[in-house]
């Protein structure tokens, strides 16, 4: 039975037509082609802090490069551009423009710091871009009102609150001092353990401020050690932290020091050397060396395919993560992803499970993990978890 | 009775004889009439062929100017609010087709006769129009580039202060830190207090916060430059590049 050569051609033109719509509708998505999704990072490669963006980077990139190697995500390759803002927030508007109208990128990716943030995510809010897993713990970027914007990893108040709730009940450590970068991140942190203090009737003993990327630090060191402090809440990037650490240890001012997720742990090991023993970091992803959790093994395995012999760290593992949890929204969205079903499918899914690692978001919960693991410089540069804070040895 | 007949006779002739006459009037008058009525038809014939083939054409080409000038005065304002070059080379090149059929419909209008005077003035001002409207387009492109460079220069002060940051605040940090304490190196032992603690080296802080104050204005100063507004921007290119006017109006 064959049709008419004129309901043939009818047929034809409609299959056409269908055709041209839809390549044309997704050809309307910023980023998206039929071989790949194009996606953006604006962080510190250079500077003071660019330890950072090099290792958040080289964890989306391991991810990225196993989705490609199995084919891609629904067919399409996933590529990463990344641009250098030196931890500067003028620099990080100005990549963040570039990365969505020159480039123009489906998302944001990995972007480092909390300052920089601040700058960045207006600009990609406004052209509705999502801006996924940032490297900052900034209460701002929780809030609700920012619809393009999905945290992976738990707050700075958090952080913070876990800090002082450790010195307190291990310790009844009450003279706590805080050092702060003089910016948003900073002033985050200083907020969140002033915050923990509060609740708890207390506040802080005496504070230090630093200028951001410098390692100006031995003023806030001067008026830090006045007070004489039981311990100390470093807020800042790894060198300048290293700065004040190894100052303090050299004029003999050795009180607790803890510091929280964002100092970037192997790189404060690299720059203290054996100076760096005793002190605490919280972290805010598991270990990466973990033996029994899936999505450490993977990001091993994945890291040394992608970078041989590069060291497993706690900021790329969280880049890593950042990947995966791009990766795993847009397999929800389909063959036909959009920015809005890239922000949607996170939010409506009951839990994501990254390899063992989970995360919950909700209509206006955009974090999805709350979890804090506290861990101490041990001996030879390695991370120890803890469950408690110790008095440091005398040295 | 005799009588009576002949004059009803003479009568007849003189009925006959007007009717003969008005017959031949109703004929003379209709034949002179189908004259004039040819004669009439013949001169409308002549006019509507001038109407149709110089009057009609003429209006239709003057219709057809207006139409296209209409399309391209419309342009200048999109071209000028072009953001990014994508967008300027889709309008360059919708522009373009309009200049086109613009062109074409000037063309046909000049190779009519008896309209010269007219059509050599709208060719002027078309001629006008396009420049404006390519001067539009150059400048919009200048514009792009002088964002360009905006951009540049902003990263480059960025750089700047931050290398200033990087050199003095450090420098001060240093010299306070030593002043107060006498540690200068984290490998060395303190100096004694007699030699840090003295007015040379509260001097020389003091000289350092200075520069570096004098240095935090001077690159604020560099950095409201970047704080001009895009129409400020606007019109100094275009008092650089002023596009032409039209003598009287516009098309």
């Amino acid at each position: 039975m064959s049709l008419p050569l004129r309901i043939r051609r009818a047929f034809i033109l409609l299959a056409a037509a269908i055709i041209c719509s839809a390549s044309g509708a997704q050809a309307a998505v910023p980023g998206v082609f039929p071989d790949r999704i194009l996606f953006g990072q604006s962080a510190a490669f250079t500077g003071p802090a660019s330890a950072l963006g090099e290792e958040m980077r080289l964890g989306v990139e391991a991810a990225f490069r196993t989705a490609n190697e199995r084919g891609g995500v629904h067919g399409r390759r996933l590529e990463l551009t990344s641009l250098d803002d030196a931890y500067e927030p003028e620099a990080a508007i100005l990549n963040t423009r570039r990365l969505i109208e020159q480039s123009k990128v489906f998302a944001l990716i990995g972007a480092v710091g909390t300052p920089t943030s601040r700058s960045a995510t207006p600009v990609a809010a406004k052209a509705n871009v999502p801006y996924i897993a940032p490297f900052t713990g900034a209460a701002f970027l929780r809030d609700p009102k920012w619809k393009n914007v999905i945290n992976l990893r738990a707050s700075y108040f958090q952080e913070t609150e876990e800090i002082v709730d450790r010195l307190l009940k291990d310790l009844d450590v009450k003279k706590i001092a805080v050092l702060y970068q003089n910016d948003s991140f900073g002033l985050a942190g200083y907020r969140g353990v002033r915050r923990a203090l509060e609740r708890r009737n207390l506040k802080p003993a005496v504070t230090g401020v630093y200028p951001r990327n410098t390692t100006a630090v031995k003023t806030a060191l001067l008026d830090i050690r006045r007070a004489d402090p039981g311990a100390v809440v470093l807020v800042g990037a790894y060198k300048p932290v290293a700065s004040f650490i190894a100052w303090a240890r050299h004029t003999g001012f050795n009180p607790i020091f803890v510091t929280i997720s964002f100092v970037g742990s192997n790189a404060l090991v690299r720059e203290l050397g054996p100076a760096g023993v005793g002190i605490y970091v919280t972290q805010v992803v598991p270990f990466p060396t973990m033996e029994n959790l899936e999505i450490a093994a993977d990001y091993r395995r994945d890291l040394e395919a992608h970078k041989p012999g590069a060291t497993p760290s706690f900021v790329s593992f969280e880049g890593y993560m950042a990947g995966r949890l791009a990766i795993r929204a847009l397999e929800l969205c389909g063959r036909k992803p959009d920015r809005n079903c890239l922000l949607k499918s996170l939010r409506r899914a009951a839990t994501i499970d990254l390899g063992g690692f989970k995360l919950h978001y909700g209509k206006d919960d955009n974090q999805g993990s709350d979890a804090v693991f506290l861990t101490v410089v041990g001996e030879g540069g390695r991370y120890i978890p803890t469950k408690k804070i110790r008095q440091p040895e005398k040295r | 009775m005799k009588s009576a007949l002949k004059s009803l006779l003479d009568k007849r002739y003189q009925i006959s004889t007007q009717l003969y006459l008005s017959i031949g009037a109703a004929a003379s008058l209709t034949v002179i009439a189908s004259v004039v009525a040819w004669v009439s038809f013949g001169f409308v014939g002549e006019v509507q062929n001038r109407v149709n083939e110089g009057t009609v054409p003429f209006l239709a080409s003057a219709f057809g100017i207006a139409q296209e000038s209409t399309a391209l005065v419309a342009a200048a304002p999109r071209l000028a609010a072009v953001v990014n070059p994508d967008i300027l080379d889709q309008i360059a090149t919708e522009v373009a087709k309009d200049q086109e059929a613009f062109e074409t419909a000037l063309a046909a209008l000049i190779h009519q006769e008896g309209n010269e005077e007219i059509s050599l003035r709208i060719k002027k001002l078309g001629e006008v129009l396009i420049e404006n409207l390519n001067a539009i387009k150059r400048l919009v492109l200048q514009r792009f580039d002088l964002t360009d460079l905006r951009d540049t220069l902003q990263l480059q002060l960025t750089w700047v202060r931050k290398e200033l940051n990087n050199v003095m605040v450090p420098a001060i940090d240093d010299q306070l830190f030593y002043a107060m304490t006498g540690y200068s190196k984290i490998d060395e032992a303190p100096v004694p207090r007699e030699k840090h603690f003295s007015e040379e080296g509260f001097n020389l802080y003091r000289y350092i916060a200075g520069l570096r104050s004098d240095a935090t204005i001077a690159t604020q100063l560099l950095a409201t430059a970047f704080s001009v507004s895009d129409a400020a921007s606007s019109s100094r290119c275009a008092s650089a590049s002023k596009p032409r006017r039209a003598v009287s109006g516009g098309v």
